[in-house]
C-alpha cells in the first residue's frame, strides 16, 4: 500500500469513528488533497475534522462535488 | 464630481504626501492592473497632474483575466483616465513558466520592460505602480524587479495602506473600493508547476462558471487532474446547497475532479499545503 492510500484508509478510520461514513482519496499531483466522498451536507462535520486531517500528512482536506462524485445533495 | 470629504487627519497627511510625491514626478505611467490600488492611484494622478500627464497602462496577457481587463477598463472609462493596454510575454519566459516562488519577479520584469520605453515615446517621466504601505511587509518578488527598472511607489512612499486606499476610494466613489484582491491567474498552481496557457485557460473558464453562480470571493486551485474549489467561509452553505451545478459547472472547465474544501478561501492557501519541491515531476 502507497502511503498516500495509507494515508487515506487512516482518514476513512477517522471519519468513521466520528459517524461520518465516507470514502476518501489522496487526490492532486502529490496526493495532497485529502477528497472525502460523503453526502455534501455533512461538510460542516468533515471541517470539523479538517485539522485532524491534516495532520495525517493532507495539506487539504475538501468534498468531492464532481458530476460523477457520489458527494452530491439531492437538491441545487 | 464634488470635492472628496478627506476629514481624517492621518489621512490628509498621507494624501498630501502622496501629491507631493506625484508632483515631484511631474508625469507617470502607471502600471493599471485595474485592481483596488493602481485604479486609486490612477484616479488621484489624474486630478493631481491632469490628462496629458497622466497615462495607465495595462498589460494584457494569458495570466490576466478576462473578467479583470473589463473592470479595468470601465473604471478609466467612468473617470476619464488615459490608457492603453499593451500586450505582455511572460508565458515566453521559461524562468517564469517554471512556475518558482519568486515568479512576480519575472512576470513584472516583462512588464517594466514594456512600460519603460512606452514612457520615454510618450514623453512621461517616471513609471509608478500601484504597491503600498502594507506591501512592504509582504514577501513581494515583484518589488525587486521595479526597483531594478526603476519604477516608483507612490502610494508606498506617502505611507498609504490598503485600508487606507479603499477608504479614499470609497469617498471618492471608486467602484473598486470594496473590491476582492484579485492576483494573477499563475497564483492558482502550485509553484513549481508549469504554467501553461491551456491551464490558466482552464482555471479562467472555471472560475468564470463560479461567480456565473454568484459568488463573488473564491478561488479555483489547479490540482492537475483536480480543481479545489475554495469559497469564502460565509459562502459554504450555499455552495453546499449548489454543489452540484458547481460540480458540473467546474468540471466543464476541463477538471476530471471537482473538489469543495471544506475549509473555504483563505488568502495564499494554495502553497500551504504543500512543500517547496519541484512538482512538475509529477504534473
Amino acid at each position: 500500500m502507497s502511503a498516500a492510500a495509507r494515508r487515506a484508509a487512516e482518514a476513512e478510520q477517522l471519519l468513521a469513528a466520528v459517524g461520518i461514513d465516507a470514502r476518501v482519496t489522496a487526490a492532486g499531483l502529490q496526493g495532497e488533497v485529502a477528497a472525502v466522498r460523503a453526502p455534501v451536507e455533512r461538510l460542516a462535520d468533515v471541517a470539523g475534522q479538517a485539522a485532524a486531517l491534516r495532520a495525517l500528512g493532507f495539506g487539504y482536506v475538501a468534498l468531492d462535488i464532481g458530476p460523477d462524485g457520489p458527494g452530491q445533495p439531492g437538491r441545487d | 464630481m464634488s470635492a472628496p470629504d478627506f476629514s481624517e487627519p492621518r489621512l490628509d497627511y498621507r494624501l498630501d504626501r502622496l501629491r507631493a510625491v506625484l508632483e515631484e514626478c511631474g508625469s507617470v505611467c502607471i502600471g493599471y492592473s485595474g485592481g483596488v490600488d493602481s485604479v486609486f492611484l490612477a484616479r488621484f494622478a489624474l486630478e493631481v497632474l491632469g490628462p496629458d500627464r497622466v497615462l495607465a497602462v495595462t498589460g494584457r496577457s494569458a495570466s490576466y483575466p478576462e473578467v479583470q481587463r473589463r473592470a479595468a477598463l470601465e473604471a478609466v472609462r467612468q473617470h476619464g483616465i488615459p490608457h492603453l493596454e499593451v500586450d505582455t510575454h511572460e508565458l515566453a519566459d521559461p524562468s517564469y513558466t517554471a512556475n518558482p516562488s519568486n515568479r512576480c519577479y519575472f512576470c513584472k520584469t516583462e512588464l517594466w520592460s514594456v512600460l519603460g520605453p512606452l514612457a520615454r515615446q510618450k514623453g512621461l517621466a517616471v513609471v509608478v505602480d500601484g504597491s503600498n504601505a502594507d506591501d512592504r511587509a509582504d514577501h513581494r518578488p515583484g518589488a525587486r524587479a521595479a526597483a531594478e527598472a526603476g519604477v516608483r511607489s507612490p502610494l508606498q512612499e506617502a505611507g498609504l495602506t490598503k485600508a487606507d486606499i479603499r477608504e479614499l476610494s470609497r469617498k471618492m466613489g471608486l467602484p473598486t473600493w470594496d473590491a476582492p484582491a484579485a492576483p494573477c491567474l499563475s497564483s492558482r498552481l502550485p509553484y513549481g508547476v508549469t504554467v501553461t496557457r491551456e491551464r490558466l485557460r482552464a482555471v479562467e473558464d472555471a472560475e468564470d462558471a463560479v461567480r456565473a453562480l454568484g459568488f463573488v470571493e473564491f478561488r479555483v486551485r489547479h490540482h492537475g487532474d483536480a480543481a479545489r474549489l475554495e469559497v469564502a467561509p460565509a459562502d459554504l452553505p450555499r455552495a453546499v446547497r449548489l454543489a452540484r451545478r458547481l460540480g458540473a459547472a467546474v468540471a466543464a472547465a476541463g477538471f476530471g475532479r471537482v473538489l469543495l474544501d471544506v475549509e473555504g478561501y483563505r488568502r495564499g492557501a494554495l502553497n500551504e499545503g504543500l512543500p517547496l519541491v519541484q512538482l512538475e515531476r509529477a504534473s
